[in-house]
């Protein structure tokens, strides 16, 4: 959990980078509004995940698990948690069952978890996992051109939480508690004006 | 009958002593055989420490590409084969009392795949300088987040 960062821009004032608990996390707040609509198109060369807050996500076409083509693009008027791991990613996998009971909360609000792994050895390593760990949202196999288009992927997980206009809302890097994740995604469900009721809890 | 428990005592002892000693030998847990990043970045920063040491990333290639040690060089992750065979071609020229630091940084201390069997690959193959950088929680944190050195983006060759 030490080193998390997390940028959104959800938030609705402006405030320093501060820490976010004793094992230095960090929290770095930006104005959403300001960082909304100043540019079309994910920036070529963003220096980190925070400049990418506010911008059009990249889109890609990668190939699932299956072998079929997953574009981000097909997502579009969803809520996307866009996660990006890795098989071999200790901290990742232990996401995963709270990234299965987002996805059970929400999905049915247009909501979705997509894994993006970073695997080099791709589907055959992945496809496994993603079995046993029991995966209930989709997964594509990512490239790195992907991770360069995402700021140039440092640690992992690192998270995107997108809205359904396409922008990134958040950037989460490193690990994080599903709670986390539940908040913000209710935030950018009122902010589209989808609901803002809290949904019942699963467990 | 007693004779037969004795020396059976005797071999699960010799066992056990012989496991322990094994793991002391293999396990980086001394002081000598851990370095701190802002160690490494004072060696690095003189050309005189920094020409007397190799230090080799054992991780994986999409977080070399995202940021790396600066003179650092790419191996590959040491928890598979392919990455230990690179890292025995890197070092075969290399005197055996070569200081190398190695370094991962692609999760947490204890959950990374890659620095304990890069380490013992080497001590295996006979080096006796060979240190890890200490990166408790992950090398964003713990090298790129503090500020030093990092070069973004060229390919592992």
């Amino acid at each position: 959990m030490s080193g998390t960062l997390v940028v959104d821009a959800l938030r609705p004032s402006l405030s320093e980078p501060k820490p976010r608990s004793s094992v230095s996390r960090l929290v770095i707040t930006v104005v959403a509004m300001a960082a909304v609509g100043s540019c079309e198109c994910a920036e070529a060369g963003a220096r980190d995940q925070a400049d990418l807050v506010g911008k059009v996500a990249p889109d890609f076409a990668l190939p699932g698990l299956s072998g079929e083509t997953v574009k981000l693009s097909d997502f579009k008027g969803k809520i996307v948690l866009l996660d990006f791991w890795a098989t071999w990613c200790a901290p990742c996998r232990r996401e995963v069952p709270g990234l299965n009971r987002l996805q059970r909360q929400f999905a049915a609000r247009g909501f979705t978890v997509l894994g993006i792994s970073l695997d080099e050895e791709g589907a055959s390593v992945v496809r496994p996992i993603a079995q046993r760990l029991g995966m209930s949202y989709p997964v594509a196999i990512g490239t790195q051109q992907v991770a360069t288009d995402y700021a140039g992927i440092q640690a992992l997980p690192t998270a995107f939480l997108i809205g359904r206009d396409g922008r990134i809302l958040a950037a989460f890097v490193g690990a994080r508690d599903e709670s986390q994740f539940a908040k913000i995604v209710r935030q950018a469900e009122e902010k589209d004006g989808v609901s803002s009721v809290v949904p019942q809890p699963n467990r | 009958m007693k004779t037969r428990t004795a020396l059976l005592l005797l071999l699960t002892t010799a066992l056990f002593a012989a496991n322990q000693l094994s793991a002391t030998a293999r396990e980086p847990d001394q002081s000598d055989q851990l370095v701190k990043p802002e160690e490494l970045a004072k060696l690095l920063s003189s050309e005189t420490t920094s020409a007397q040491l190799s230090v080799l990333c054992v991780g994986f290639p999409v977080l070399y590409r995202g940021g790396h040690i600066v003179g650092s060089k790419f191996v590959g992750p040491a928890s598979r084969p392919e990455g230990i065979q690179a890292l025995r071609r890197e070092v075969q020229n290399l005197p055996r009392n070569r200081r190398i630091v190695l370094y991962c940084g692609c999760c947490p201390w204890d959950d990374c795949p890659n620095i304990r069997p890069a380490f013992e690959a080497l001590h295996a193959t006979g080096f006796t300088n060979v240190a890890l950088l200490y990166l408790p929680h992950k090398f964003l944190d713990d090298w790129i987040s503090k500020g030093f050195p990092v070069q973004k983006g060229d390919e592992p060759k």
